[in-house]
């Protein structure tokens, strides 16, 4: 979808920027999995949480758990936006390169 | 009333897992049939009596399960298949009233464990419940077919759904068992213990650093938690819940670094026929190491 969209927009594009446009596409898909998924409450990352520190003693539930997870989840899609206006540029750049 | 609670839905999944075994043990066309389905049986066992039962007998059960997964008893059976015209068929006449059952689970999950004190387990539980009846009256399907597909679910996550359970349990063994002493002590010739700088450093650095190395944060978080996260950290003051949320997620920068974590590093490269297979990799490695910066500097500024 995003190659499409960046064909659509430059028409021919060189392969370095599909192949940047790929490697973006499964990292947006990782950072929103990873950093995201905690803030739900029933999460298995956050149940592992929960699990491991009450048998080692130290008492915290589910609810603390997620909300504490909001900051960071905010924090990875500030940077992912940074990094697509990186990639954005440097799209930009490879396609007046090739021209 | 939350362990009533949780003891009807422990009992619920171990009725699912008993079904699983059962089909498994009728499969004339699995060769490991037998052992596939006494896998699910004693995990069913397991749900269904966990609370009666002597724990070191559970503890004898859990081993032969994974005897059984080790020596690759434990296989996917067959099912009955769902063609695609049939699912698109379908879709067109029931539109968007699919996402009912589905957003079901989301929403009384949320909804029980932000607002009662039932908290999300029991709110996951309702709403499997409520996304299973309300699944059947929107499909007007019956009520085999939804114990069939939760056969082929079950099986098709295989002897992995009981990892997280697995996990929980080895932090606890490794915390009987002195691990987290053990390594406890040495990292303190290294950095004084009672210094919050360095131990949420070594904390947060050590599980993306594990993780890297196993390739699974939810590993790394019951070992790294027993020896450095409780002596360290837990143990100065820190808000359990802040430290642990963010000590997850700090694995989670090493999950991205590694080609370990295959299914989320590599087969991605390999299904988008990204001709570098580390591309992917290489395209995180920037947001990996400043989110661990910046999970670092939050967990000293925001838990203590």
């Amino acid at each position: 979808m995003a190659e499409g969209a960046a064909r659509n927009k430059y028409g021919d594009i060189p392969e370095e920027a599909v192949e940047d446009i790929k490697g973006m596409s499964a990292a947006v898909e990782n950072y929103g999995n990873f950093y995201g998924q905690n803030v739900f409450i029933a999460a298995g990352g956050v149940l592992l949480i929960v699990g491991t520190l009450n048998e080692l003693g130290v008492q915290v539930t589910e609810k603390e758990v997620a909300n504490a997870s909001i900051p960071i989840a905010i924090i990875a899609v500030l940077l992912a936006i940074i990094q697509f206006r990186i990639y954005d540029k440097k799209i930009d750049r490879l396609v007046a390169k090739n021209k | 009333m939350i362990i009533l609670a949780l003891e009807i839905l422990y009992i619920l999944s171990g009725i699912v897992s008993l079904i699983t075994g059962i089909y498994s043990f009728r499969d004339d066309s699995l060769e490991t049939r037998f052992g596939t389905g006494l896998f699910w049986v004693i995990l069913s066992i397991t749900f269904i009596f966990g609370r009666i039962l002597p724990a070191k007998f559970v503890g004898i059960l859990v081993l032969l399960m994974g005897v059984l997964t080790a020596t690759k008893q434990v296989k996917i059976g067959s099912f009955k298949e769902v063609s695609e015209e049939f699912k698109i068929e379908k879709s067109k006449i029931l539109g968007n009233k699919l996402f009912i059952p589905v957003l079901s689970i989301a929403i009384f999950a949320f909804v029980i464990g932000q607002f009662t004190s039932l908290g999300g387990l029991v709110g996951m539980g309702i709403g499997a419940i409520v996304a299973t009846i309300s699944g059947l009256i929107i499909t007007k399907a019956n009520g085999n077919e939804a114990i069939e597909e939760g056969n082929r679910l079950l099986q098709q996550v295989g002897p992995f759904s009981i990892l997280p359970q697995l996990l929980a349990a080895l932090g606890a063994l490794f915390n009987a068992a002195g691990v987290g002493e053990v390594i406890a002590s040495g990292i303190s010739k290294a950095i004084p213990t009672g210094n919050i700088v360095f131990g949420v450093i070594a904390y947060c650095v050590g599980m993306a650093v594990f993780t890297m190395i196993m390739g699974n944060a939810f590993a790394a978080f019951a070992v790294i938690t027993a020896g450095i996260g409780i002596p360290f950290v837990y143990n100065q003051g820190a808000n359990p819940a802040i430290a642990g949320a963010l000590a997850l997620t700090a694995g989670y920068c090493g999950t991205l670094l590694t080609p370990m974590a295959a299914n989320f590093n590599i087969v991605p490269a390999a299904i988008l026929e990204i001709k570098d297979k580390n591309k992917v990799i290489k395209t995180q490695a920037p947001i990996a190491l400043i989110l661990l910066a910046i999970h670092i500097v939050l967990m000293l500024v925001w838990a203590f």
